[in-house]
């Protein structure tokens, strides 16, 4: 528990910052994209939009508070995918760049214990990010919504969020158990991130399903979800074997390593 | 009889195809101040790192307190305290709030030892990290690791950065705990060092142990420094007894290392006209360039 508490007090300013940014930019833009496309002819101008058919949006979301809220829901994944790469990356190799590893290590804690106390740390930074996203998106479409809206479908959209976030975080820990020493962590995380969103617009453009396995933004469909209430099987599939390969292959990559000495 | 708190079976490491410790076996006695002595890069550091888990042998093994060193490190390391040649500390905390994040990772109320051991080394607690000079960075790593009165005390070139007073505090500290039973290992290039403290000594030479003995047997040993002032220069040719090395002459005065009967040397004088004779053990330098040349 003690590890665990020092990472929280860690990242305290880290889960405000993101927590407030991320909350302030959907009660700010829900509302304003509601009113804007309110207007039956401001959506029919939407209509064969190039930059959204990239994106993987269809016009008919526009419609419903629900699928505004996912428009905007998939461009707020990529800032969730950096934070949660960036914090990642960084909960294990900020003791190697400050070279606390030999300092951590040779206390009595084993390092399955040193480990899953990090990973459980930066799961509790995630999810508390993740229920303030959840509460202000929750209540600012309750309060916009005039002729109410389907919970479960803003739940399964809103879902995207702490899995995207939960993908990023494990690839993040994943590459920093293996590298050690990442002397930049944002901008790799900006770079992943981002590498990974412009894979997914390209499967968007070619309609390849090839290039779609490749981007876990991809992975949910929000066309799909509002029609269907469901993900789907296949790539929520793959999805958790990702994760479950980035756990173990970090885990076990942690354990057997050699701590590389101060020089 | 004395149990064995250290016990090393030909450990090995190699890293790639560096040369890290090649076939290392040593123990170390309940009690014992042991030293551990070597040139930068001989391989010091690496047993140590392995002896505490933070780098895996390649082959042999090693046990502190009859415990396996990489199966049972937390167990282990309850009660081992560690002090590496360079601290690293969370640079954002204060002294007070590192030392007290420390002991709660030994799960212990250290708060009276903080407290004694900080006096004594004149650190500031309140003082951030980053602020901290060096030497001061040292003195937490000190408390750090003694904090918890550690039963093996584990200490890889520990007094770098240390002024010689400060030297000095540490080394009555140590010896305070040996005292009181704590068994420590001593890692050093500095001669002096283990002269001062240590029971036995295990010289190290490109990964390999070259020789492990007492500090008592290492300087009364076969081994004489010997040094001659003569009324007159004398033949370089006096001096071909077996056992004579590292021999040095200006004009009159010689010095040369013996290594045999004492009688035989003073035989072999007996043409010389001697004004000045000094026969005496060897010092630690000179044994050790005995052994690294």
């Amino acid at each position: 528990m003690n590890i665990f508490r020092f990472e929280m007090k860690q990242y305290r300013g880290s889960i405000l910052v993101w927590s407030i940014g991320l909350v302030a930019t959907i009660i700010l833009l829900l509302p304003m994209f509601v009113s804007l496309t309110g207007d039956p002819s401001a959506t029919e101008s939407l209509a064969d939009n190039p930059m959204l058919d990239t994106m993987g949006i269809s016009i008919d979301l526009f419609i419903t508070t629900t699928g505004i809220f996912s428009y905007l829901n998939s461009i707020i994944l990529v800032a969730a995918a950096i934070q949660a790469c960036n914090l990642g990356l960084s909960i294990i190799t900020k003791e190697h760049m400050q070279n606390t590893a030999d300092f951590l290590i040779t206390k009595p804690y084993s390092r399955t214990k040193i480990f899953l106390s990090k990973l459980m740390a930066s799961l509790c930074v995630i999810a508390i990010i993740g229920i303030c996203y959840f509460l202000a998106s929750f209540v600012t479409i309750s309060m916009i919504s005039e002729q109410g809206f389907s919970f479960s479908h803003f739940f399964q959209i809103y879902l995207t969020f702490p899995l995207i976030q939960l993908f990023f975080l494990l690839l993040g820990i994943m590459i920093s158990t293996i590298v050690s020493r990442v002397s930049a962590p944002l901008p790799l995380a900006l770079g992943i991130s981002f590498g990974f969103y412009v894979i997914g617009l390209f499967s968007n453009v070619v309609q390849s399903t090839i290039a779609r396995l490749f981007s876990p933004f991809r992975y949910f469909d929000f066309n799909l979800v509002l029609a269907s209430e469901n993900y789907e099987a296949g790539y929520i599939t793959l999805f958790f074997a990702l994760l479950l390969l980035f756990f173990i292959t970090s885990y076990i990559t942690y354990i057997r390593k050699d701590m590389k000495m101060v020089l | 009889m004395r149990k064995n708190v250290i016990e090393i079976q030909n450990l090995t490491k190699q890293y790639g195809k560096h040369r890290g410790i090649d076939n290392v076996s040593f123990s170390v006695k309940e009690g014992e101040i042991f030293g551990f002595i070597g040139p930068n890069g001989a391989g010091k550091s690496t047993a140590i790192r392995t002896l505490l888990a933070l780098i895996h042998p390649t082959s042999g093994s090693a046990t502190i307190f009859g415990k396996d060193c990489i199966k049972e490190a937390p167990s282990i390391a309850k009660d081992v305290g560690y002090l590496p040649s360079e601290t690293f500390f969370y640079e954002g905390m204060t002294v007070k709030g590192l030392l007290d994040y420390t002991a709660k990772l030994y799960q212990k109320d250290c708060s009276k030892r903080i407290e004694e051991l900080t006096e004594r080394l004149k650190l500031d607690t309140s003082r951030k990290i980053r602020d901290l000079s060096f030497g001061n960075k040292k003195k937490v790593g000190i408390v750090a690791g003694l904090l918890h009165s550690p039963k093996l005390i584990i200490l890889d070139e520990p007094t770098s950065g240390l002024d010689p007073l400060m030297q000095d505090t540490f080394f009555e500290i140590l010896k305070e705990e040996n005292e009181k039973g704590a068994t420590i290992l001593f890692s050093s290039h500095i001669l002096s060092e283990i002269q001062k403290m240590c029971d036995r000594v295990a010289f190290i030479k490109e990964g390999k142990i070259i020789s492990l003995q007492s500090i008592h047997e290492l300087r009364s040993s076969t081994y004489k420094s010997i040094q001659l002032s003569t009324k007159e220069p004398v033949s370089k040719q006096v001096f071909t007894l077996e056992g004579i090395s590292e021999f040095k002459q200006q004009e009159e005065e010689i010095s040369f290392m013996y290594n045999g009967n004492v009688n035989n040397l003073i035989n072999s004088f007996s043409t010389l006209n001697i004004t000045d004779i000094f026969i005496e053990e060897p010092s630690l330098e000179e044994i050790f360039m005995h052994y690294y040349q």
